[in-house]
């Protein structure tokens, strides 16, 4: 970069950043060193002073109008920000009372059988059983008295138990 | 319109939720209710109810033991959701009790349940019923009545049923050739 681009680069520094105030010591310095930068200087000088003289018309209501139908109140915008909003409200109502059903069968949540009744329920698991047992057992000798021995072979039926065999 | 629909929606999931923290009654496939039993029994003599929850029976299953006759047990313990029995005397005429069983075995028949057996003779009547799921069972029903001494079982295991883990238990109670019970492969 050579010193008149560094020149150049302070001019439009100026005007976008300070446009109303006086050049400082070290652009007034390099401006008069350098005509170029004093001329690109002097004509953006001439383009502020300008832009600054020309009049302000009101923008037209109907265009205004048409400005807002076309962003804020378009049909795609009032649809976006209605359901957001609702689908918002739903996760977070839904998101609170989750949390707070955690919390409340979180403490609650027992830990665990004691010892006591831990022995009671396999006593009680085990008379269960037991009868279970004594079901089944019964449900064998039928099956076979009836089905095996009855139905099947009296040769069959010699072989089985005397207690098995039907009287 | 679409926000009142989404509230909508938001309170039906709210009024919902108090529901299933709360749980609800068993509905297991394999499950009966025995409480027409509890009301036969008379409350004046001995009598065992047994109502162990799903929680109670992964315990007894993972329960730590040096005897491995309790293996299977505790093996058939894991698997099921639920065990309800009730034993006692009937308090009525025993032929009222006798009646209520044989219905009982009818009705479960009715629902779809599998009969394994069924004896009566004059005095004893024993039923022994399985629910069958996809071709697992996943219920058993036990119901004996003496009319001798008037005393009434009824057992009902809900849950994943092995019959040959039942077999292996017979030794446990001296009860041989439990491992050629029907349906036990």
């Amino acid at each position: 970069m050579n010193a008149c681009d560094v020149g150049r680069e302070r001019v439009h520094a100026h005007f976008d950043e300070t446009p109303d105030a006086a050049a400082s010591d070290d652009l007034r310095l390099h401006l008069q060193a350098c005509p170029g930068c004093r001329e690109l200087f002097d004509d953006l000088a001439v383009l502020r002073d300008t832009l600054r003289a020309r009049p302000r018309p009101e923008l037209p209501a109907h265009d205004l109008e048409a400005v807002w139908e076309r962003t804020v109140r378009r049909p795609g915008a009032r649809w976006f920000d209605g359901r957001k909003r609702a689908a918002a409200a739903a996760v977070l109502v839904t998101g609170v009372s989750l949390s707070t059903l955690w919390l409340l069968r979180g403490p609650s949540a027992p830990p665990g059988p004691t010892a006591a009744e831990m022995a009671r329920a396999e006593a009680q698991a085990d008379l269960v059983l037991s009868y279970t047992a004594r079901a089944l057992s019964a449900t064998r000798k039928a099956a076979t008295r009836d089905v095996v021995g009855a139905k099947v072979s009296p040769a069959v039926r010699g072989n089985m138990p005397r207690d098995m065999r039907r009287p | 319109m679409r926000t009142a629909r989404f509230l909508l929606a938001a309170a039906v999931v709210l009024a919902a939720l108090p529901a299933a923290a709360e749980g609800s009654a068993p509905s297991y496939p394999g499950y009966v209710d025995g409480a027409v039993f509890r009301a036969l029994v008379d409350e004046n003599d001995e009598v065992t109810e047994v109502n162990l929850d799903e929680t109670m029976l992964k315990a007894l299953g993972n329960s730590k033991s040096d005897d491995e006759d309790e293996t299977p047990a505790k093996e058939l313990f894991a698997n099921l959701k639920a065990v309800h029995a009730v034993i006692g005397k009937v308090k009525g005429p025993a032929s009222s009790a006798m009646t209520l069983v044989h219905q009982t075995d009818q009705r479960l028949v009715a629902s779809g349940w599998r009969r394994i057996t069924r004896i009566k003779d004059e005095t004893t009547s024993l039923s022994v019923l399985t629910h069958v799921t996809n071709e697992q069972i996943d219920g058993l029903v036990a119901l004996i009545f003496d009319a001798e001494d008037k005393e009434i079982v009824f057992v009902n295991l809900a849950g994943q049923i092995d019959l040959n883990k039942l077999g292996a238990i017979g030794d446990r109670y001296n009860i041989p050739g439990l491992e050629h019970v029907p349906g036990a492969h």
